[in-house]
């Protein structure tokens, strides 16, 4: 009795643990704490299911979010560095406080003057998911077929598409590619709703995270390991603040080239990586995701995108001809239309911020560098006004809540009336 | 018998200097795209053939600094300048049919071109590919087998998405070549060199006067005005004759540009030859003042490039010692392509003089120069990859250009002679801006 009692005890405890997919992976490998700049994994799924008999693609329409880059302020590599020069001066870092201001010092100059600039990375990586789109849908992409392409005015994203360009071309060189970055295409590649936005200011909004943040907030390990005297931090450095400067900066690493020389990570436990990563996914949870702290509101940011998507695969699927629609922004604009679609349950309605990653909303699952959203569409012929279609994330087949035909295929009618609905609820 | 050559010689000289003072309007006569000086579609019809080059002799590099294609106008205030005046002069019904026309006409434009400022258009990415489908055919050896283009824009996006249109198009013709490409803010340094100081010093006073002289001398706007408003007492109250006329004969320059309705352009028959070559004129001074070795304002201005070209021939020099073959392509603006083109001489571009007056007769015009999409190619020739006695030529606008140097090859240089010569006049440029090396 007693035993079967201790057993149940431990089973409750450890099943939390088992649940935190974020807290095992970042356990296992730092870089799984960068959130919004993680390097692109790729696909995890090799095999994609076949779609059913008869069925054939014919149109795919993408959102993709530029390649790897660097930080786009001198503040975000500046700020650690000075706090940790500072303290310096005053006589008050240990030997790997010393160490890691230095590594600092050539991480920020590497970085000068390359301000959010795409890198090497990141063009190789918008250049294989072109590849991987291609090899894995050739028949989007035969002979004449146009693809149009269309980015935000930002130079990395620009770049970005034209690395995936290239990279088509030079697969079908026939191919008829149309580039395109004007502001008249912001209202739903990047729109910026400034009322939406306000309800991340708001009081409810702010505690919910400061809340939760100042419950994150034990960094004696770090502080120790950097700095030699604890009065001191207590009178001069804030924790949480300082920590989050230092990751970061450590984050951004594994995107660029000197990232293969230097890291940072060694001076973070996992715990403390973890710490950081969860606050920030509260972040995006509560400034992009669905969570009642906003209103559940945020993700209809991307409304125009949703509609644009949903009006563009209609008017594709009256043409007899092959297509292709290619668009390239960022991972605020991807995590909220993520959201807004509840792929992968990514709609989760919650209050419980401490169980976002047990709950499974983890936010490098939707947005590292290179990340992008794909509806392949198909249709048995081009006289087929019904056509299935079917979600990939990141490159791997994603679910949607609505009735499956089969597998990851779904309806598109079945999709078009479910959002149209959402869209049409939220705005009226 | 030599008393008619000479008489003949020295009708064909007279002739010669009458026909370029002459040609500028007939140019405009015939073909107002001229007029738009730095507005203008690039004239990539009638390209000369090239001259094949010395026995032996194979290109295997180009280094490349080309403006971006066509474009929407910048900013609304060309646009809303005149359509403010015609609109309040409308409403009191002070304007010809005539001046309606223009009226609906800039209300079309402003709808047009709202939310594309600067973008460029589907005339200017037809310009890109163009430029780089000649340059891979007539440069073949260049791209073929193990070839790289590294492609460089300034961070604007329209210079962005001219390099992108421009490498696919090569990639197009040769799908293996090893392609990058940079929009970086670290390259601006040479791209798009900013010097404020400088940038200012181009208008003094001093120049502003002569300036405004040269306006008032050649800005006959009163029949332009008098077809388009119908109460010279209102007019001399409340219009700009200046501005309202340079306003509009821009509008309608620009148009071409952006393919709207194609061939119908209500606003670009309006005008006369004579207004057109009015705002060639003062454009092209503008141009002079901005960009050429210009007397008034000291002629330092195209000393910016240096920085552009010392880049360019450290860069050869270190593709020559590492063998390889290939492009290096720069995407930027006119206010460098222009100055850049002054810096080197091409063409006779270096002229110098306080007379603005002369520059049309000088063939100093900034038309030839910097339209849309306007480029210079320095392009390489070696005899095998070993060899060091390398010949360049230079196409300025895709035409064979003529450089301030020796040659008993031309259109072709000796690579060294062209390294000397410049590397010199970049020396005396850094010295003259007081940069320190």
């Amino acid at each position: 009795m007693k035993k079967w009692l201790l057993a149940a005890v431990i089973t409750l405890l450890i099943t939390p643990l088992y649940g935190q997919t974020a807290y095992n992976e970042i356990h296992y490998n730092h870089l799984k704490s960068a959130s919004n700049y993680m390097a692109y994994p790729g696909p995890v799924q090799q095999e994609l299911t076949p779609a059913p008999r008869g069925y054939k693609p014919f149109y795919l329409s993408h959102y993709g979010r530029h390649g790897s880059r660097y930080h786009s302020k001198p503040s975000t590599y500046n700020a650690p560095y000075l706090t940790l020069l500072k303290a310096d001066s005053l006589g008050k870092l240990t030997t790997i406080g010393k160490d890691i201001m230095r590594r600092l010092d050539v991480i920020r100059h590497d970085a000068e003057n390359h301000w959010g600039d795409l890198t090497e990375l990141g063009a190789r990586q918008q250049q294989d998911i072109a590849r991987r789109m291609f090899e894995r849908f050739p028949e989007l992409f035969q002979g004449h077929t146009e693809v149009d392409a269309r980015s935000t005015g930002v130079g990395r994203c620009v770049l970005s598409m034209e690395y995936a360009m290239v990279e088509l071309l030079r697969l079908n060189p026939e191919l008829s590619i149309h580039m395109n970055a004007t502001h008249r295409d912001m209202h739903y590649l990047n729109l910026q709703d400034k009322e939406l936005f306000n309800l991340r200011k708001t009081q409810k909004a702010k505690q919910a995270f400061m809340d939760f943040r100042d419950k994150n907030n034990d960094f004696s390990h770090l502080m120790r390991t950097l700095f030699n005297d604890s009065s001191y931090v207590r009178e001069h450095i804030r924790p949480f603040d300082f920590a989050e400067q230092l990751m970061l900066v450590a984050a951004i690493m594994q995107n660029v080239e000197l990232g293969k020389k230097i890291t940072l990570y060694d001076v973070f436990t996992p715990d403390e990586a973890y710490r950081i990563w969860e606050v920030g996914n509260a972040y995006w949870y509560i400034g992009w995701g669905a969570s009642p702290a906003t209103d559940s509101k945020m993700p209809y940011v991307q409304r125009n995108l949703l509609r644009k998507i949903i009006e563009q695969a209609d008017s594709c699927i009256q043409l007899p001809t092959t297509n292709v629609h290619l668009r390239y922004g960022h991972e605020t604009v991807l995590l909220p239309l993520l959201c807004l679609l509840d792929v992968n349950g990514f709609g989760l309605v919650t209050n419980d911020l401490a169980h976002l990653d047990s709950l499974h909303w983890i936010n490098h699952k939707a947005f590292p560098m290179g990340a992008n959203v794909q509806f392949v569409f198909y249709r048995k012929n081009d006289k087929d006004r019904d056509p299935l279609f079917k979600v990939l994330l990141n490159e791997n087949e994603a679910t949607l809540p609505l009735k499956s035909v089969s597998g990851p295929y779904y309806h598109w009618s079945d999709f078009r009336t479910y959002y149209l609905k959402k869209l049409d609820a939220y705005e009226n | 018998m030599r008393r008619p050559l000479l008489l003949v010689a020295l009708m064909v000289w007279l002739g010669c200097r009458q026909g370029l003072a002459q040609s500028v309007f007939s140019i405009i006569d015939g073909d107002r795209n001229f007029a738009a000086g730095c507005y203008g579609i690039y004239p990539d019809s009638h390209l000369p053939k090239l001259t094949p080059a010395p026995k032996g002799y194979k290109p295997f590099y180009i280094s490349h600094y080309g403006r971006h294609g066509s474009r929407y106008l910048n900013d609304i205030k060309a646009f809303y300048t005149p359509y403010q005046t015609l609109l309040a002069a409308d409403s009191l019904g002070k304007l010809t049919p005539l001046g309606q026309v223009a009226l609906h006409e800039m209300r079309l434009n402003i709808d047009d071109a709202e939310d594309r400022w600067g973008d460029l258009t589907g005339v200017g990415k037809d310009q890109q590919r163009g430029i780089m489908r000649r340059m891979s055919r007539n440069f073949p050896e260049v791209f073929r087998h193990g070839a790289f283009v590294d492609a460089y824009s300034t961070i604007v996006t329209r210079c962005a998405l001219s390099m992108g249109t421009s490498v696919l198009e090569l990639v197009r013709d040769y799908p293996d070549l090893e392609v990058t490409m940079n929009n970086s803010y670290s390259n601006m340094w040479y791209m798009n060199r900013q010097d404020k100081s400088l940038r200012d010093s181009a208008m003094t006073q001093r120049v502003k006067t002569v300036f405004d002289e040269f306006i008032d001398k050649h800005g006959r706007n009163d029949r332009l005005i008098a077809m388009l408003f119908n109460d010279s007492a209102y007019v001399s109250q409340h219009v700009s004759k200046m501005w309202t006329a340079y306003y509009l004969l821009k509008a309608a320059l620009i148009q071409p540009n952006t393919h709207r309705r194609e061939n119908v352009n209500p606003l670009l028959q309006m005008f006369s030859s004579e207004d057109y070559h009015m705002f060639w004129k003062i454009e092209n001074a503008w141009s002079y003042i901005r960009s050429g070795f210009c007397e008034l304002n000291g002629a330092l201005q195209p000393y910016l490039q240096c920085y552009l070209l010392r880049q360019m021939i450290s860069e050869a020099d270190s593709i020559i010692q590492s063998r390889k073959h290939g492009a290096s392509l720069r995407f930027g603006h006119e206010t460098v392509l222009l100055p850049l083109v002054c810096l080197m001489g091409i063409n006779g571009y270096d002229y110098r003089t306080a007379d603005l007056d002369s520059l049309e007769s000088k063939g100093w015009w900034a038309s030839s120069v910097c339209p849309m999409s306007g480029n210079l190619q320095i392009v390489f020739y070696r005899k095998n990859d070993t060899d060091r006695e390398l010949l360049v030529k230079v196409l300025l606008n895709e035409k064979e250009a003529q450089l301030p140097l020796p040659s008993d090859l031309a259109p072709y240089y000796r690579w060294s002679d062209f390294r000397e010569y410049y590397l010199k006049r970049v020396a005396e440029g850094e010295s003259a801006l007081g940069v320190k090396r």
